[in-house]
């Protein structure tokens, strides 16, 4: 939909390359720009090791002449192969991987129901698809997300807070006024999110559940 | 085609690279440690971070160092580009020194020359194999009261009197591109004996965090994190080290015996107190363009020296002093590196000694 998207391949992502990333684009200017920007600038005739095969002689010298020539200061962000190859692995399940999330995360949405009036779930409006990278919960009243996560934590269900970049130290220095993004602040204190991977089993699933119904039904 | 260069990769990296999808841990864990571990024993350096790359270890080197808007650091003018851009991105402003003629790295004497009220440090390059004059650049460091960070990008295993490059500065890098002696694809990694260097550097890389898992950030960073892959890579890499070297030494002194009868090639010269690691054989010849293409002609790739910092389209209307540096030139017209891959086969090394030979008129063996 932007002029450039941008995904992360982190190992805690939907596709995993260890670490990675990927601009996306239909734009060739932006293409070039790009991809010289992640090799040090250099000039687009010689971006790939593979850039002087295949070529005739008058090709192959215009190769040679400007291989060390930087047209912008550009960076280091090459990705490896060893990234690629395991890409395209992942790239082989990742269909199934997001089917299987939206099902765990219909569990406990299924699991939470009954408790909307303590804690919302995150919506998804109906123009838009989830892929379920992790399950993340609201809490209505205050102090509640400290409560629920610490009873989650007890019965080994690991949980994650909600971080704003408003409320980060290393931005105490910003222009950032408290109070400016009171949405996000309220999700900062409220929200936590709990894990939703294609590795956890039905026996995982089915627990998690139990153990978030038994802190509202209080049978701990 | 004969390759100027290539890695030797074979079944010792596959199983460490099994090893890492058995244990499902890709990013920085077990085998990243080990790595690192495994370069601080063969440095001696103290603390050794393993980054994404090279250039971005450097650049948390220079970071670490306090360089700031305006800062002036010097920098060889003859070096891949990754070296001033590294300065710039830290906000600092490269200045370019000329190289001396012996050794294509920073010339100490145009060093002190270049240095104003504004200089903070001197990052010299060990160039093709070889290390900058390290005494004389320590010691200027030390009568000016500036830092040396080292870029020792192509320098493992180098040594200046024994003790390895990239130890004598605040901090050094060195880097595994797929073309250096040993490579993890892309990897650097930043040597300090410097426990607060040290510190910032990790946390420049991890996002401003000092550990893993934690999302209150007290600092701004980066992700410059290693990978499982990339350890598994290295660690093979590494003990084939030794071999590396050897077999380099072995093509550097038979191209010597191929062209000793030719004058107008020349071999750079080794200063004594340098153990060196010839990573690429170069030779200087009267005109290195029309041979590389002669040489291309002939399926034999060779690899011109880089094109001179202050020659580089990128850096002109920047307000850098762009005057010519004469000896980074005089390299760029001359020097030519020569096929030097662990796998150069004796037949290929004579092919290319042959092919030179007629270039230059001599008679073959």
């Amino acid at each position: 939909m932007g002029d450039v998207g941008c995904f992360s391949t982190y190992v805690a992502h939907l596709v995993t390359t260890g670490v990675g990333g990927m601009s996306i684009t239909s734009d060739p200017v932006l293409v070039d720009v790009m991809r010289s920007l992640a090799n040090h600038g250099r000039d687009n005739r010689y971006i790939s090791i593979d850039d002087d095969k295949d070529l005739d002689e008058e090709q192959h010298w215009e190769v040679v002449q400007r291989r060390y020539r930087f047209n912008r200061i550009g960076f280091s962000y090459r990705q490896t192969e060893l990234e690629a190859a395991l890409g395209l692995g992942q790239l082989e399940t990742v269909s199934d991987g997001i089917r299987r999330r939206q099902e765990i995360a219909a569990s406990f949405r299924d699991a939470l129901a009954p408790f909307a009036d303590r804690v919302g779930v995150q919506t998804v409006p109906a123009d838009r698809s989830h892929a379920y990278m992790v399950f993340g919960c609201v809490c209505q009243v205050e102090g509640e997300a400290q409560r629920l996560t610490r009873h989650l934590e007890s019965y080994g269900v690991e949980t994650r807070p909600l971080f704003p970049l408003l409320s980060q130290p290393a931005y105490r220095k910003s222009a950032y006024v408290a109070g400016d993004a009171p949405v996000a602040d309220r999700l900062a204190r409220n929200g936590f999110y709990i894990g939703c991977h294609p590795y956890l089993t039905n026996e995982d699933v089915a627990y998690v559940a139990e153990v978030l119904r038994s802190y509202f039904e209080g049978e701990e | 085609v004969i390759p100027q260069i290539g890695p030797w990769i074979d079944d010792s990296e596959l199983a460490m690279l099994r090893e890492v999808c058995a244990s499902t841990y890709l990013t920085e864990h077990n085998l990243t440690s080990r790595f690192e571990a495994e370069i601080r024993a063969l440095t001696g350096a103290k603390h050794a971070i393993a980054m994404s790359n090279g250039t971005v270890a450097l650049y948390c080197a220079f970071r670490a160092m306090g360089v700031e808007q305006g800062d002036e650091v010097l920098v060889p003018d003859l070096t891949f580009i990754a070296t001033s851009n590294a300065v710039m991105m830290a906000g600092g402003r490269p200045v370019f020194v000329d190289v001396d003629h012996e050794t294509f790295c920073m010339d100490p004497d145009a060093a002190a020359r270049a240095i104003t009220p504004r200089t903070r440090g001197v990052c010299p390059v060990h160039l093709y194999g070889v290390s900058a004059q390290l005494d004389a650049l320590t010691e200027l460091c030390r009568d000016h009261d500036i830092w040396m960070v080292e870029d020792a990008a192509q320098a493992i295993g180098v040594r200046w009197k024994g003790r390895h490059v990239g130890t004598f500065g605040r901090a050094g890098i060195l880097s595994f591109y797929g073309n250096k002696t040993i490579t993890t694809g892309e990897g650097g990694v930043v040597l300090t004996d410097d426990d607060e260097l040290a510190r910032t550097c990790y946390r420049l890389k991890n996002h401003g965090r000092d550990a893993k898992g934690l999302f209150v950030h007290e600092h701004v960073g980066f992700n410059f994190s290693f990978t499982e892959m990339q350890a598994a890579v290295g660690i093979a890499q590494l003990a084939k080290l030794p071999r590396i070297i050897a077999r380099k030494a072995e093509i550097r002194r038979d191209y010597e015996t191929g062209f000793r009868s030719i004058r107008q090639i020349a071999l750079p010269v080794v200063p004594q107190d340098v153990s060196p690691v010839f990573w690429f054989t170069s030779i200087i010849v009267p005109e290195a363009a029309p041979l590389a293409s002669f040489l291309a002609e002939r399926d034999i790739q060779t690899r011109r020296f880089f094109l001179p910092l202050h020659l580089q389209p990128c850096y002109q209307a920047k307000g850098l002093d762009l005057a010519t540096r004469p000896s980074s030139l005089w390299a760029y017209e001359h020097g030519l590196s020569l096929p030097s891959s662990y796998q150069l086969t004796d037949d290929q090394q004579g092919e290319v000694i042959g092919a030179i030979r007629d270039y230059f008129g001599a008679a073959t063996g």
